[in-house]
């Protein structure tokens, strides 16, 4: 049996309990873009694209290797709203991956092209692109991280042109669309192939909530105030 | 005005040009560092920056430059850290640790053995002279330390009883006599001797150790070839740890050493095969045994200086026992009259499942994990990050001569996956030394695999330098 004050101790753990159990309902987020715009060149003519694409999420994951571009779009949304995303898009060359309170993707695309010389002099290839990193809402105790990244070679060669555009642990927006140009003597009929590689990653976890040291006391709480509910229906 | 000019169209491919696969394979590695590896983003050349002492003491995280997503703290850059710290070794677990147990490799007159608190920074001397080139540091299954000298075909084995209460202890700086205090710090004669740096120790006390040897001296010597250790009395997992030096597994127990080549009757053997399946060949004679000489007699198969050497966890869940180590090489640039060009390489032995390998009836089979090449050159010390299960590798450092590439680095390589091959999926640079006259030594995970910790041997501040590097995704 019960005692009243048992019933009111009980009462009051549940409270405290409850107090120290709530959820904040913040949740981080982290995005990321990375895509081509425009190429423009000089002294070069442009043929036979090669893809390789590879997007993953922790439950979907695609890769391919063509002479088309294959495009993935993955989208998880648990039911307590944690969010997965990675997708690579055909329209422009475009990377994409998204990740909100509990999830990560990531999605790769390396493209191939072949060019030969039309002239003899210094050639020059104008990649144009867009990237966009975004972290928001973050705290500490966390972690979130989304980047963009590009490299555009000249193959067989140790010309590399990058570009890195990243935020970790932090809240940050940017955006912009610049340029990735590469210079390189040719002659005549010359020919080569270069690599573009684009990545966009995108991750969020939350911290683990402390098991506090009332819980105990709220279950037995609980347990307590279950008890007392069964006597009043019982009598 | 800028023209928009995407893909062209598909036309005949016939055209002959200069494809690189690799450097493709390379980029798509780098462009995946956050998935495959837990960095943001890998480094490029190995650093060409010297700091000056006086940078490094007000600040000795200027010492290392880390990948973008790593940090860097100090756990002790004391003024009595001995400076040589080599392998190091958490205390009394690397779940909830407390300290490090570093080994100091300099000679008999210097500090042989320090604690590092963890909290503090504060460092103390357990063997304060004796040891001779104190390399590798392990914690055994039965609650001990182990350190061991990297002295040619003098080096011992020692084993430390409760290391934090133990301070000031004297050895003998060679030969087996008492130690100051021999009820917690004794050498180990059944181990036997020679250059000791590599140590592979399984929960029931079997331990494989290599000799730090390369092919000198006279022509058509062998290098450092690897020896495994099995306990007269194994030891339980899960028992309680020993509280008396007479109770250790290592006080007896038999030796053999790793032979390839199991054709025609095992007789396949010596120089041309060295990969592949061998068998154990006992080595006989009374404790200590100068395994160097018996590796000579026995015809051994010997490599170009093992060194450091890590147990695959993994693989120890399921059961079966892989160890992976480092043979360092000899990378003089090759405008040297002794350029050798060697890079050196990192190898995995398996041995069966756990009860196999107490055996001398199991089969060991070596096969090379990673090839290195003119970047990643020399390495030297290696751990298996916990959870991942990538191959951190320090490169051996080379002095302040060469231009880049440079051997002052640190490499993460994955290990091998489902493709046809049996070598590691691919490896980059996430850390770089700023002391040219420096190396990086003794790096290890605790047990979650996200904090490295990492000594800055010989650095230019003169005393001893441990980082401690997290960020680890």
């Amino acid at each position: 049996m019960i005692k009243p004050l048992a019933k009111s101790v009980a009462a009051a753990a549940v409270i405290a309990g409850a107090g120290l159990l709530s959820v904040s309902a913040h949740a981080a987020s982290a995005s990321a873009t990375t895509s081509i715009t425009g190429i423009t060149t000089e002294l070069l003519t442009l043929s036979d694209d090669f893809y390789l694409s590879d997007a993953s999420t922790p439950y979907d994951s695609g890769f391919d290797a063509n002479f088309t571009l294959t495009t993935y779009n993955f989208n998880y949304t648990a039911p307590n709203g944690d969010t997965s995303s990675a997708s690579i898009g055909d329209s422009d060359i475009e990377t994409f991956a998204a990740a909100y309170n509990n999830g990560s993707g990531s999605a790769t695309v390396q493209w191939t092209f072949n060019w030969t010389a039309t002239g003899t002099g210094t050639a020059s290839l104008d990649l144009a692109y867009l990237y966009s990193v975004t972290v928001a809402d973050y705290q500490a105790g966390e972690t979130a991280f989304a980047s963009s990244s590009l490299q555009l070679g000249l193959d067989g060669t140790d010309n590399l042109q990058e570009a890195f555009f990243y935020f970790n642990n932090e809240n940050g927006n940017d955006f912009d669309l610049p340029d990735l140009v590469m210079n390189f003597d040719v002659t005549e009929g010359q020919t080569g192939s270069i690599t573009v590689t684009m990545a966009s990653n995108a991750a969020v976890s939350a911290p683990t909530v402390p098991l506090p040291a009332a819980l105990p006391l709220l279950t037995s709480a609980l347990f307590g105030l279950g008890a007392v509910a069964r006597r009043r229906r019982a009598a | 005005m800028k023209k928009l000019m995407l893909a062209a169209a598909i036309t005949a491919a016939a055209s002959a040009h200069a494809i690189d696969f690799g450097q493709k394979v390379e980029q798509l590695t780098k462009a995946q560092s956050y998935s495959l590896f837990g960095i943001i983003k890998p480094l490029g050349e190995s650093s060409s920056v010297q700091t000056s002492a006086a940078d490094a003491e007000a600040d000795p995280t200027k010492l290392l430059t880390v990948a973008t997503g790593l940090t860097v703290k100090v756990v002790s850059a004391a003024a009595n850290l001995a400076p040589n710290v080599d392998q190091m070794v958490m205390w009394p677990n690397d779940v909830n640790p407390t300290h490090i147990i570093a080994c100091n490799e300099q000679g008999s007159g210097q500090v042989g053995v320090q604690r590092i608190n963890l909290s503090t920074g504060a460092v103390e001397n357990i063997i304060s002279s004796g040891l001779s080139s104190c390399d590798p540091a392990r914690l055994t299954p039965w609650g001990t330390v182990i350190v061991g000298e990297e002295a040619g075909t003098n080096g011992r084995i020692v084993e430390i009883l409760d290391p934090l209460a133990t301070t000031n202890v004297s050895v003998p700086s060679s030969g087996y006599g008492a130690s100051s205090d021999p009820a917690h710090v004794v050498a180990r004669p059944a181990l036997g001797q020679f250059s000791f740096e590599g140590l592979g120790i399984l929960p029931n006390g079997v331990v494989y150790m290599t000799d730090e040897n390369r092919p000198g001296g006279t022509i058509g010597n062998p290098g450092g070839a690897m020896v495994k250790f099995i306990p007269s009395t194994l030891w339980v997992p899960g028992s309680a740890p020993i509280t008396d030096l007479a109770d250790s597994p290592w006080v007896d127990g038999s030796l053999y050493g790793m032979r390839v080549g199991r054709n025609s009757g095992n007789k396949d053997v010596g120089q041309g095969n060295e990969f592949g399946r061998g068998s154990w060949v006992a080595i006989t004679g009374t404790a200590p045994i100068n395994l160097r000489a018996a590796a000579a007699d026995l015809k051994l198969t010997a490599y170009y200086r093992p060194e450091d050497m890590s147990v695959d966890l993994k693989q120890l869940a399921l059961g079966k026992v892989r160890v992976c180590g480092t043979n360092t090489g000899q990378d003089v640039p090759d405008y040297e009259s002794n350029g050798d060009n060697h890079w050196g390489e990192i190898y995995c032995v398996t041995d069966g499942t756990v009860a196999e390998a107490a055996t001398a009836a199991s089969i060991p089979e070596y096969q090379p994990l990673i090839i290195g090449n003119i970047d990643m050159a020399m390495p030297d010390n290696i751990d298996i990050q916990p959870g991942r299960g990538n191959f951190i590798i320090q490169e051996d450092g080379e002095g302040p001569t060469y231009a880049s590439p440079r051997n002052n680095d640190v490499w993460a390589c994955l290990d091998d996956g489902a493709d046809a091959d049996e070598l590691s999926d691919g490896c980059v640079k996430v850390m770089t030394l700023n002391d040219l006259t420096a190396e990086s030594t003794g790096g290890f995970f605790d047990a979650s695999g996200t904090r490295y910790f990492i000594s800055i041997q010989h650095n230019i501040t003169g005393h001893g330098v441990v980082l401690e590097v997290d960020g680890w995704h």
